[in-house]
């Protein structure tokens, strides 16, 4: 019976393909074993593939320079960001007046503020969470959306769901 | 086009309006044709088409798109009026059909009003809903009051309108009635006044002072024209009749100020959705520095 290539010496022979003494071994057994050969065909069919395949989808996602910059930027702007990860409610509220008050004015602001935060606020709580912030901003987007239009609410919904507010 | 475009097109069509319309009043007898007709209607085009775009940024079913629906078919009703009048005064029916034919644009006319009537009670509904425009002053009242003194002036010289004279019994009635139907949205006009005071300025502020200037210019200009001030003081009428054409223009104008605000949310929106970091901070520092 013939001593066909193991696993171990298959591994050996792709990791390290030079003129070792194993390599040697394995190289003198595939000229005289058909079945072999064939494994080693197979393999480098596999390999083959894999190549073609990496180039392929290397093309399908190149991005150009202006791109890679764009996402290098929007990366640094998050990280940022990061420094004022604990806005609280209240100053978050104010950032957001502050954001609607060249479109609505200052009295507007404050009635569609005060409405959204009596609809998000239980009667026994006085002030905004971070736990109730969220539907705070929907409420307020909605405000927004019946007097200034569907574009400030929007963006009242974009810019407060971007402000990431802490327990204060 | 762009909007800034729009805006130097309808100040060119707010001062031709005026200089035109002061042309014909002053010293009177200056024949424009029906040039101040053409100008009207381009106005209300510009208007229906702006009142479209406003009215597609408000969600259906609201009151504010239920506003901007109302004032796009005002518009429409106004193009349909000065349109007819063009087309009377070209077909030279001033001369032959004036008390029938042509006295059927009270028709329009009627319907444009209860139409922005409607618009602005709608509009009105929407702040009141934030408990905005639902508490006067003094000074409101008095001008209510200014306002509501113009409507027994202009129907005791209601001879002098237009349409008084028209052969039909139901025109005759709608020409009555517009005394009251310009003074219905001028006294409107009082309340978008007190709801931009409350509003405390913003782009919508402008709006809503383009629209009290219509209201109130319009209705100062029909005042003139009926009047005994149009004999008395033909200077005074013809400044306040040139006032009145170019106030046509305002309202395109102040949906064209709506729709800029549209524009300009949509873009912040944008902003900051491909770099909320950025906009915030800029948001931020803006904050800091108003402190």
């Amino acid at each position: 019976m013939q001593n066909h290539i193991t696993d171990a010496d298959w591994l050996r022979f792709f990791d390290a393909p030079g003129d070792c003494e194993d390599n040697q071994r394995v190289r003198e057994h595939l000229a005289g074993c058909a079945r072999c050969a064939n494994v080693l065909e197979s393999f480098e069919s596999v390999r083959q593939g894999l190549v073609t395949e990496k180039d392929r989808i290397r093309g399908a996602v190149a991005l150009s320079d202006s791109e890679i910059d764009s996402l290098l930027g929007r990366c640094l702007a998050q990280i940022g960001t990061e420094r004022h990860a604990g806005w609280s409610a209240a100053e978050a509220t104010l950032l957001l007046r502050l954001l609607i008050e060249p479109i609505c004015g200052h009295g507007t602001a404050g009635a569609t503020i005060n409405l959204a935060r009596r609809r998000s606020l239980p009667v026994t709580e006085e002030n905004l969470t971070s736990k109730s912030w969220s539907i705070f901003i929907s409420n307020l987007s909605d405000a927004m959306s019946s007097i200034c239009g569907a574009a400030a609410g929007r963006l009242v919904r974009r810019a407060g769901f971007s402000i990431a507010v802490q327990e204060g | 086009m762009p909007l800034r475009r729009v805006e130097a097109l309808l100040w060119a069509g707010f001062s031709a309006s005026a200089v035109l319309v002061a042309y014909r009043e002053w010293p009177r007898g200056h024949s424009i044709f029906a040039v101040d007709q053409l100008l009207y209607t381009a106005a209300y085009v510009v208007a229906l088409w702006l009142c479209l775009r406003v009215l597609s940024d408000h969600t259906i079913g609201s009151t504010m798109r239920l506003a901007w629906m109302m004032m796009a078919w005002s518009s429409i009703f106004s193009i349909i009026r000065h349109t007819f009048e063009f087309g009377a005064r070209a077909a030279g029916w001033e001369t032959t059909r004036l008390h029938t034919t042509v006295s059927l644009r009270q028709i329009p006319i009627v319907l444009a009003l209860v139409c922005l009537t409607a618009g602005l009670i709608a509009m009105w509904a929407s702040f009141a809903a934030l408990g905005m425009g639902v508490r006067f002053q003094w000074m409101d009242l008095v001008w209510a009051a200014l306002i509501l003194a113009f409507v027994p002036l202009i129907i005791n010289s209601h001879e002098n309108m237009q349409d008084a004279h028209s052969a039909w019994p139901l025109i005759r009635y709608l020409q009555s009635a517009s005394p009251v139907l310009l003074a219905i949205p001028a006294l409107l006009g009082v309340v978008l006044h007190r709801i931009r005071q409350e509003m405390g300025g913003g782009q919508l502020a402008v709006v809503f002072r383009l629209f009290i200037a219509f209201l109130l210019l319009r209705l100062v200009a029909l005042s003139a024209s009926v009047t005994a001030i149009r004999v008395e003081l033909p200077v005074l009428a013809a400044i306040a009749e040139a006032g009145g054409a170019a106030a046509v223009w305002l309202f395109p104008m102040a949906a064209l100020k709506r729709w800029q605000m549209t524009v300009a949310a949509s873009e912040l929106a944008r902003r900051y959705e491909s770099n909320p970091g950025a906009e915030l901070e800029r948001l931020a520092s803006r904050s800091t520095g108003d402190v």
